[in-house]
């Protein structure tokens, strides 16, 4: 029961750090995380998007759109992780 | 370091430009007049963009809209829209940040370089002013 009210996880963890966010329909965002709440909305600094054409898949090679400050909506992610530790790897 | 809460975000763009992206590819541009919790908007001046296949852009102008905040994604303050973005490659944007980090280091270094410098003087100072 006392573990009803926590929250699942901290966004605590990733304040101020730069921070790689996904979209329910295939966006990605990233930028440093200034803000969030406990429905996991966000807000990053200096943020960019990885394009994406219209069907959603991410453009190859990838481009960058850079957007700034901006919000993302909690009820729309899928996944936060921070950049740094994660590295790209080829498909094989 | 305070933390800036999403609704205050959203709560300093009213009466100003915002570009909204929602869940699909549509994207929204147009002047915040209010908003609620659920995040429904209501915006003036409208325009929407909607991408079609083969790379096409959909425009369509509205005088005044509720836009419901069930399938919005992403808020931007600032009007910009993606006709108006500035896009590039990846490994553009990689060599930028790489510069801009070589520019930080570069100012740490000298400043520190000068507080060593000011230090210095003020013991040989010291050490004329003994003898």
């Amino acid at each position: 029961m006392s573990n009803f009210f926590k929250p699942v996880f901290d966004l605590e963890d990733y304040f101020d750090k730069k921070v790689h966010i996904r979209f329910l329909e295939g966006r990605e965002v990233s930028g440093v995380l200034k803000g969030y709440d406990s429905n996991s909305n966000c807000v990053l600094d200096q943020a960019i998007e990885y394009l994406t054409d219209a069907n959603g898949n991410l453009l190859q090679p990838p481009q960058i759109m850079f957007l700034g400050l901006m919000f993302c909506k909690g009820s729309s992610i899928t996944s936060i992780f921070p950049e740094e530790g994660s590295t790209i790897i080829e498909n094989k | 370091m305070a933390l800036l809460l999403p609704y205050e975000l959203v709560d300093k763009c009213v009466d100003s430009r915002i570009w909204v992206k929602l869940r699909n590819q549509k994207e929204v541009v147009g002047e915040l007049k209010h908003f609620d919790r659920n995040l429904h908007m209501i915006l003036e001046d409208v325009t929407c963009y909607e991408p079609l296949n083969e790379g096409k852009l959909k425009i369509t102008k509205l005088d005044q809209i509720l836009l419901n905040g069930n399938k919005i994604s992403v808020i931007v303050p600032g009007g910009t829209g993606p006709e108006n973005a500035k896009i590039q490659t990846e490994k553009e944007y990689l060599e930028q940040e790489k510069m801009k980090k070589e520019k930080q280091m570069k100012e740490e270094k000298e400043k520190i370089e000068e507080e060593v410098n000011s230090t210095l003087q003020k013991t040989n100072e010291n050490e004329n002013i003994n003898h």
